[in-house]
């Protein structure tokens, strides 16, 4: 059966992440997570698979921590996933990691549609899709808030500054989603005890052809810091909740807010 | 530290669809003690002249209120969806 | 593609009972699903902290040397408050620690403690999905033959409710009453980051030991009081008042838990600590009084703290370890008894012979002592202005002691009557 294949990555949950007084950010008490944008790429894959009787597949580039995502990603309806494991993952920019992915995606063979979110929860470089369509020779539709599929030709609506896009591509090609796409179901008992049932397949970098040298970034990630702002501090305190408005908004003005 | 300072602390992931506790503020206005105000570790409860206001999106979960709503002003209460509330990291 | 799945047994909630109950059934073979609301299991849970690390032996031997605790009690601590003041007592034995095969006690985080046993369980084969609420049970000519979930139904041989002190699975299925407010408290908690080594020189410990406290005199005369444990790189502070009696007081409960925090003798406990969550629970105050008449019905049983398992004797308080020793009844019955109509009565038979219900009955009497008012207010005061006329030196001539105490009583509102007749109620209950 031709394939859907949503990508997805395990990503550092962003509420566990502590901000330590000084700014140091400590990362060693978090846990992971699917991007939570990934989870509408693969209900969008499972949405497509379903209007044109394709079978939806998730593909991971990740380490070693990333196979608790599997059965996460199974949960939310995939037939199988995939996972290319590399404990390089863990330093790959956008494009070492389009390039495992891309050879991947070849690997799996027979796919008609391959979907990125637009961006990842962490970084949100936006890199990754256009760089798998790039690499397999694909047409590339990004920014998509909604696609549908009739026989060889997928027709998706972008999101743009302040208007839409329609645009048609031939199959297969690669789009990436906006969240707005859909809207990911929480996985019920009976997903979670199927989910249990299916097939992971795990890849190392050599057998899909690459080495680490293949995949070592080019740009290096040197410090995280975060990032204070600055607040105006101001309190507004007024009487009534009329005058309050009034200066809120005179505020918001003066600013040039609106 | 006051409670919503205590309670940015925790880990919440809060099901904006769906409250799993409602009240009902015409019965809570007839209600004399009001003991949800007393008794909700989260101090969610609270007295805007005679109305209670609520808001489930802090709630820890641990049912104090339903068990002392002696008149029944709340009409629903249930454990979050599966996934939502509260999630302990150390507990 | 989903099919239609079916159990030995559905066991509700990932806790310490649910756990201990799926670890047995699936080392004896039986097909097991626990089904947890929770994202992982443990971390809608809450406790004060520790653990008598008995009941996980008792669940298979060598467990508890494994598990995933934090620090081995060896000072047993009681704090009574007064205003200030203070009086404490210290009970340290460093043979909990070196001499004895197996310490009994363990301070103990429930997101970590919990999400570790459970995988214990999934080794030997049990399934635990998580991230579900069950939302009722299936039955079938009344028995129990499976549970929903959204718009799932499972079917199992039996189901095991162990969702805890607020089962709803329970009270649904009509084996308990709605909880009453004065047979439950509420338990409020911070933890609170510290390094070990400070954590080490506060409390007089060795690398690994760990000091378990509980106060009295903080709830403001309120049926309850408070407790500190100390974990490997965080202290559990927190504090427990009675439902009913906390209802008719003006003040709330965390502003009431917020003062024990400042009081003079615990706050250079916590001092330049860092608080990482605050959490609360209810807690089972009524002991065995309240135990329900009857923990299962045909197709289900009810274990834990769902139950009622709790022992508060005002020195030490127990669930977990009953909550395990519980479940671990019910896994005995189900596989001694094939019949589910008739699985009921063998589990509890079972509770009798691994010693839980004589257990819950021998502690029953502690909560007449609990339920005196004068313990939780006029006794601490009673007792800490004994102490500051015991160590006041003046230069004067001292007065008798008699007429001290005499006088401290009258002081207190009490009456030397009130004191021998609660003084002789403590005797008989124990």
């Amino acid at each position: 059966m031709a394939k859907i294949i949503a990508c997805y990555k395990w990503v550092t949950d962003e509420a566990d992440i502590r901000i330590n007084s000084e700014g140091s950010i400590d990362f060693s008490k978090a846990k992971g997570k699917i991007s939570d944008y990934d989870k509408n790429a693969i209900e969008a894959a499972m949405q497509a698979a379903q209007s044109i009787g394709a079978s939806a597949v998730a593909l991971t580039f990740g380490t070693a921590k990333a196979k608790l995502s599997l059965k996460d990603a199974l949960t939310r309806g995939p037939a199988e996933s995939f996972w290319v494991c590399s404990e390089s993952a863990e330093k790959a920019d956008g494009a070492a990691t389009a390039k495992v992915l891309a050879e991947a995606v070849k690997k799996i063979g027979d796919y008609r549609l391959i979907i990125c979110a637009e961006g990842a929860s962490d970084t949100y470089a936006r890199q990754v899709g256009p760089r798998i369509a790039a690499r397999l020779d694909l047409p590339c539709i990004t920014s998509v808030r909604g696609f549908e599929i009739q026989g060889d030709v997928i027709t998706a609506t972008r999101k743009l500054d302040n208007r839409t896009e329609v645009v048609k591509a031939g199959l297969p090609a690669l789009i990436s989603v906006l969240p707005e796409v859909n809207e990911a179901p929480i996985p019920g008992l009976k997903a979670v005890l199927d989910a249990g049932k299916k097939r992971s397949t795990e890849f190392k970098l050599q057998d899909i052809g690459l080495t680490d040298a293949d995949v070592a970034p080019r740009t290096e990630v040197r410090d995280f810091k975060a990032y204070i702002m600055n607040r105006k501090n101001i309190i507004i305190s007024a009487d009534t909740n009329a005058d309050k408005v009034k200066e809120l908004v005179a505020n918001l003005r003066k600013d040039g807010v609106i | 530290m006051e409670a919503p300072e205590l309670l940015s602390l925790n880990k919440f992931n809060v099901n904006e669809k769906e409250a799993h506790i409602v009240i009902n503020k015409e019965i809570c206005a007839q209600c004399q003690d009001k003991p949800c105000l007393i008794v909700c570790p989260a101090a969610l409860y609270k007295l805007d002249k005679n109305d209670i206001i609520f808001d489930y999106a802090g709630c820890l979960e641990c049912g104090t209120c339903r068990v002392v709503c002696k008149n029944k002003g709340i009409i629903k209460w249930e454990y979050p969806k599966g996934t939502f509330g509260v999630n302990f990291r150390y507990g | 593609m989903s099919k239609d799945y079916a159990y030995d047994a559905i066991i509700i909630g990932a806790g310490p009972a649910g756990i201990a109950c799926a670890y047995t059934l699936a080392k004896n073979g039986k097909s097991t699903l626990v089904i947890e609301r929770g994202n992982t299991p443990g971390s809608k849970n809450v406790t004060g902290g520790r653990l008598y690390t008995y009941a996980l032996d008792m669940v298979d031997e060598g467990l508890a040397a494994e598990a995933a605790l934090e620090r081995k009690v060896t000072h047993e601590q009681i704090i009574i408050l007064d205003g200030n003041r203070s009086i404490s007592i210290d009970y340290h034995d460093p043979s909990f620690n070196s001499e004895c095969k197996s310490p009994q006690s363990y301070t103990i985080l429930r997101a970590v403690f919990d999400e570790w046993f459970a995988n214990k369980a999934v080794e030997l084969g049990a399934t635990v999905a998580c991230g579900i609420k069950v939302d009722g049970l299936i039955e079938k000519n009344g028995q129990v033959v499976g549970v929903v979930a959204g718009e799932d139904n499972i079917y199992a041989g039996i189901v095991i409710a162990a969702d805890g002190v607020n089962s709803l699975i329970a009270q649904k299925a009509g084996l308990i009453s709605d909880i009453k407010p004065h047979a439950v408290g509420v338990g409020v908690k911070e933890v609170i980051l510290l390094p070990s080594v400070t954590i080490e020189s506060r409390f007089n410990l060795k690398k690994d030991e760990g000091a378990s406290c509980l106060m009295l005199g903080c709830t403001e005369g309120i049926h309850g009081g408070g407790f500190l444990y100390t974990n490997r790189e965080s202290i559990s502070l927190g504090c427990v008042f009675v439902v009913d009696e906390l209802a008719g007081h003006g003040r709330q409960v965390h502003d009431i838990f917020q003062e024990l925090k400042m009081h003079p003798t615990i706050y250079p406990l916590i001092e330049g600590g860092e608080t990482v969550e605050y959490g609360a629970h209810l807690v089972s105050e009524a002991g065995y009084r309240e135990f329900p008449k009857k923990p299962y019905k045909d197709g289900l049983l009810v274990i834990g703290d769902s139950a009622g398992f709790v022992i508060s004797t005002g020195y030490s308080l127990r669930g977990i370890d009953l909550a395990m020793v519980s479940g671990i009844a019910a896994a005995r019955a189900i596989i001694a008894e094939k019949d589910p109509v008739r699985v009921g009565p063998v589990y509890m038979n079972e509770l009798e012979k691994n010693l839980l219900m004589p257990t819950m009955k021998a502690v029953d009497g502690y909560y007449d002592i609990l339920e005196i008012p004068r313990i939780y207010s006029s006794y601490p005061k009673l007792a800490a202005g004994l102490f500051e006329k015991l160590f006041t030196v003046d230069g004067k001539v001292p007065r008798s002691m008699k007429k001290e105490i005499r006088g401290l009583i009258k002081q207190n509102g009490l009456s030397a009557w009130q004191l021998i007749k609660d003084g002789f109620r403590g005797v008989k209950s124990i």
